[in-house]
């Protein structure tokens, strides 16, 4: 179309491919120095002997693995029997990410869609609400999340006063706060994808289901639901993956009884008690398992690219 | 004409908002409030206090507070320096590589022009849409003819 400006662009074009690659050096190295070279140094450190005041010996060995998987008698010589221990971590670990999620789907979607349908005056403002909170120290929220769960806790006080429960509720230290704990971290990552696809969808559509007869909970189903789908899974995998590592809200508000794989990994990394082989194969373990998820959530995202 | 502004709204979808801002910030409120707490233990209200303000701006280890303070903030300005600076440049590179994909059919590495293929598909699909109003249509077009890139909308990224 812009036949008399083409011309001049090869020789254009040149400068710009020489450019362009330097100016990618910069994050090339970043990711390369902070992001390939530690996930290389777990993988080999998983594949090596555990010294026993931290750090590890080079003598290749599959022991970690091992470990994670069989459980071999009390001096090792055993006949390997499968070890639930650390895959029943994992499962937990699952469990939890997974209902954390749901429940942040459940108050994440309409929160989006509540949003995405203000005026476009008082959506900035709507979306800027729901962002302050993460700008607030992780740490910070999951130790006021611990304090308002409390037994004698403001949110006990609360209930107590206004009538609803005659003794304080225990919540803290069960898998309830853990996932409240995780939900509550990672809330906004469910929002605002599906804030983004919402405020893209075209209400017409719903109008037009609407003049064929359509109720309303057929048109959520229907016709919204599928043509923000691919938001609705960027939210999911927005809060499962980071629930799946997380540390801080176990240990924090899940007590000593429910550990999860994070804790699990920075236990292995922590003091001198800790068995680094064993935390780089645990690492290696949940990387994959991400992997995984991401590779099979990608490719359903791409299907509902391509159906919309 | 309410009928059709309704189909938009689901009743309890504001509430659940309301809840969701809630459940954000009541967290963050109770330990607000609970830093005037003048009992020494954060587990029992004695009463509104600035005393643990006092501690941090001018009590004995209020030093040890400053320096973490600066610590903080030095980190934080050049983390946000190299970020911007790193992330500036990529941004740059990519945007230069479309703007050299439109008007130059033979680049050289092949893999770009893979990568790139999706990208034109996608501005071609804006094209037809644009053409369905006029004025949108001529005001890109110009641009296009004087050079100017221009940006897909950001709803469509």
């Amino acid at each position: 179309m812009a036949g008399g400006a083409v011309s001049g662009g090869s020789a254009a074009s040149d400068t710009y491919a020489e450019a362009r690659q330097w100016l990618l050096v910069p994050s090339w190295l970043v990711l390369g120095i902070f992001v390939l070279a530690p996930v290389c140094v777990m993988v080999i450190y998983s594949f090596l002997t555990k010294e026993f005041r931290g750090g590890v010996i080079w003598d290749p060995t599959l022991a970690a693995y091992d470990q994670f998987f069989f459980d071999r008698g009390l001096f090792g010589d055993g006949d390997p029997k499968l070890q639930w221990t650390y895959i029943s971590i994992f499962w937990r670990s699952i469990w939890q990410a997974g209902l954390a999620t749901i429940l942040s789907l459940l108050i994440g979607f309409p929160t989006a869609y509540y949003i995405a349908t203000r005026p476009s005056s008082t959506r900035t403002l709507w979306v800027f609400l729901i962002t302050i909170p993460y700008w607030v120290n992780l740490l910070i929220r999951t130790v006021s999340m611990k304090f308002l769960l409390r037994d004698e806790g403001p949110l006990n006080d609360f209930l107590m006063n206004v009538g609803l429960i005659n003794d304080p509720l225990h919540i803290i230290n069960t898998n309830l706060a853990v996932q409240l704990g995780l939900f509550y971290s990672y809330l906004p990552f469910m929002v605002l994808p599906i804030y983004a696809a919402v405020e893209r969808y075209n209400f017409t559509l719903s109008e037009a289901a609407a003049d064929l007869y359509a109720t309303k909970w057929t048109i959520l189903r229907r016709i919204l639901l599928p043509a923000v789908k691919p938001g609705v899974i960027a939210g999911c995998i927005l809060v499962f993956v980071p629930s799946l590592g997380a540390f801080l809200a176990p240990d924090l508000l899940g007590g000593a009884k429910n550990f999860m794989i994070g804790s699990l990994i920075e236990e292995q990394f922590k003091g001198n008690a800790g068995n680094w082989p064993f935390g780089a194969a645990a690492s290696m373990i949940l990387l994959s398992m991400v992997m995984i998820i991401l590779l099979i959530l990608s490719s359903q995202r791409r299907r509902a690219g391509v159906d919309q | 004409m309410s009928a059709r502004t309704d189909v938009k709204t689901y009743s309890g979808f504001q509430f659940t908002t309301i809840l969701c801002i809630l459940i954000l910030y009541a967290p963050l409120i109770v330990v607000t409030v609970y830093s005037f707490n003048a009992s020494e233990s954060i587990t029992t209200w004695r009463g509104l206090s600035l005393r643990w303000y006092v501690d941090i701006f001018v009590g004995p280890e209020s030093a040890k507070f400053q320096q973490a303070a600066i610590n903080s903030f030095s980190i934080a300005i050049i983390a946000a320096t190299l970020a911007t600076a790193i992330a500036t440049a990529a941004a740059t590179a990519r945007a230069l590589a479309e703007w050299s994909d439109e008007d130059d059919e033979d680049d050289e590495d092949g893999k770009d022009d893979e990568d790139d293929g999706d990208n034109n598909d996608d501005k071609d699909d804006e094209d037809d849409e644009y053409d369905e109003g006029e004025e949108a249509t001529s005001t890109l077009e110009g641009l296009r003819r004087l050079e100017v890139h221009v940006p897909p909308p950001l709803s469509q990224l």
